[in-house]
């Protein structure tokens, strides 16, 4: 479907440089015309817009790096992104973290209006009091909400590292009739490992809890150690695993300080 | 029929357009190396590629809903904003190569993990750009690559303006025939 040259040549020498963004303004606007009473002609640009696209998939090669880090960045940005807007839960309604973004919102609302009032306080001062006071309330206001940006990127860096598209979930159980429990939330993509652990037995003096990454090859990895807090505890690890290597996942008592493999009794694992 | 040559997949599109994020994740891994080496011929560093690929990512994903597909295939949509953004940031640093792209003769193949359809696009579409004449390539790289007009690819080549437009429409022709053939088109 290639319009006739004769009527629309000149127009399709320009279509080149409007596809590539090249054009003049005055030649962009002589195309634009063209186009709303030409239906072949805008056919074409589609066609001359793929194909001038596409050259770009003709750049040399290069070595491309790790772009993993890059990858969980833009998810948890979109993860961010949705949350913030409201659109839908991030997490079942029996998890508590499902009001953390409204709660980190009320307390954007709550940090304006508390600038607002301060705003109020200072009006009757005389002028370059006020002017001084302001600009020190900009500064409190714009430290407080660069705080909650970054409390809200981590939330959205949280929230990624537990609901990415391909994290996996290993519940931990203790065997017998003991209480703890817990759930690792594993994403390949990214090397992240998140756990989240319950119920735990308090730790006496010179002790800690040690986390275990089991190989299938039965390579015993510590992931570090942490101590629960009323029961509770979570940390993060990052550790690259393929994801068909993983075996098992346990929690040992150690020695305070960890150990370099497992010497205590396994408090709970799964698989 | 998704007319555009490497077509991703018309469901992942549809999905990744609609929002879903895991749609986000798999074009990502389709397309993050094409965009990347496209980046860093046009800037020739590789911290601020990395940048533009994190800036084009975002950018399509914040502006899916203005996706087109009957103005433009999605791989030319995505790199386009791609090559924007890095022309963008090329200006503004002020950074003008002496030289042109690296000669594509010495492009040497290393498919892209998890993206062995896009890389076998890679590949036809190198092979298209390859067989025109070498006046014509010149003409569409110094355009893509480095952002010229047509004024400013006449100046740098030492040609006639309408040698240019000449050169520029004959290529065109020819890879839009070539990579029509790609897209099933007789």
């Amino acid at each position: 479907m290639t319009p006739d040259d004769q009527a629309h040549g000149p127009i399709r020498d320009l279509m080149v440089a409007v596809a590539l963004g090249s054009a003049s303004p005055g030649e962009a606007a002589e195309v634009e015309r063209h186009l709303a009473g030409c239906a072949a002609c805008r056919a074409e640009l589609a066609v001359i817009r793929d194909s001038v696209g596409v050259v770009g998939l003709a750049a040399p090669d290069a070595p491309v790096p790790d772009l993993a880090a890059m990858r969980a960045r833009l998810l948890a940005r979109a993860a961010g992104q949705r949350v913030a807007a409201g659109r839908e839960p991030f997490m079942r309604s029996d998890t508590p973290g499902r009001r953390l973004g409204p709660v980190l919102l009320a307390l954007a609302a709550a940090a304006i209006l508390a600038v607002g009032a301060g705003f109020y306080r200072y009006a009757a001062a005389g002028r370059h009091q006020l002017e001084a006071r302001l600009a020190a309330e900009r500064a409190a206001a714009a430290a407080e909400i660069a705080g909650l940006r970054d409390s809200l990127a981590s939330a959205g860096a949280m929230i990624a590292a537990l609901t990415g598209p391909e994290v996996r979930v290993v519940t931990l159980a203790a065997s017998g009739t003991r209480r703890p429990g817990g759930r690792m939330f594993w994403d390949p993509a990214t090397g992240r490992w998140t756990l989240v652990a319950h119920d735990l037995p308090a730790l006496g003096a010179g002790r800690t809890y040690q986390l275990w990454i089991i190989t299938k090859g039965g390579q015993k990895v510590s992931a570090g150690t942490f101590a629960p807090v009323a029961g509770r505890a979570m940390m993060q690890a990052a550790y690259p695993l393929p994801r068909d290597a993983l075996g098992a996942i346990a929690v040992t008592e150690e020695p305070a300080g960890g150990m370099p493999q497992p010497t205590g009794e396994i408090i709970i694992s799964g698989a | 029929m998704d007319r555009s040559p490497g077509a991703t997949d018309p469901a992942l599109l549809a999905r990744f357009v609609a929002g879903d994020e895991r749609a986000f994740a798999a074009i990502f891994d389709q397309w993050s190396a094409p965009v990347y080496r496209l980046a860093r011929t046009i800037l020739q560093d590789e911290q601020a590629a990395e940048e533009v690929v994190e800036e084009t990512f975002w950018q399509a994903w914040t502006t899916r809903a203005s996706f087109d597909a009957s103005r433009a295939g999605f791989a030319a949509w995505l790199l386009m904003i791609a090559r924007s953004r890095a022309l963008d940031r090329r200006r503004a640093v002020g950074r003008r190569r002496e030289a042109g792209p690296e000669p594509l003769e010495r492009m040497a193949g290393r498919p892209a993990r998890d993206a062995a359809e896009v890389e076998e696009t890679v590949r036809l579409v190198r092979s298209a750009l390859g067989e025109l004449p070498a006046e014509q390539r010149e003409v569409i790289e110094l355009a893509y690559f480095e952002g010229l007009s047509q004024s400013e690819i006449a100046r740098r080549t030492a040609q006639p303006l309408g040698t240019v437009k000449s050169r520029s429409r004959m290529a065109m022709d020819k890879l839009r025939d070539r990579l029509g053939m790609l897209r099933g088109e007789t």
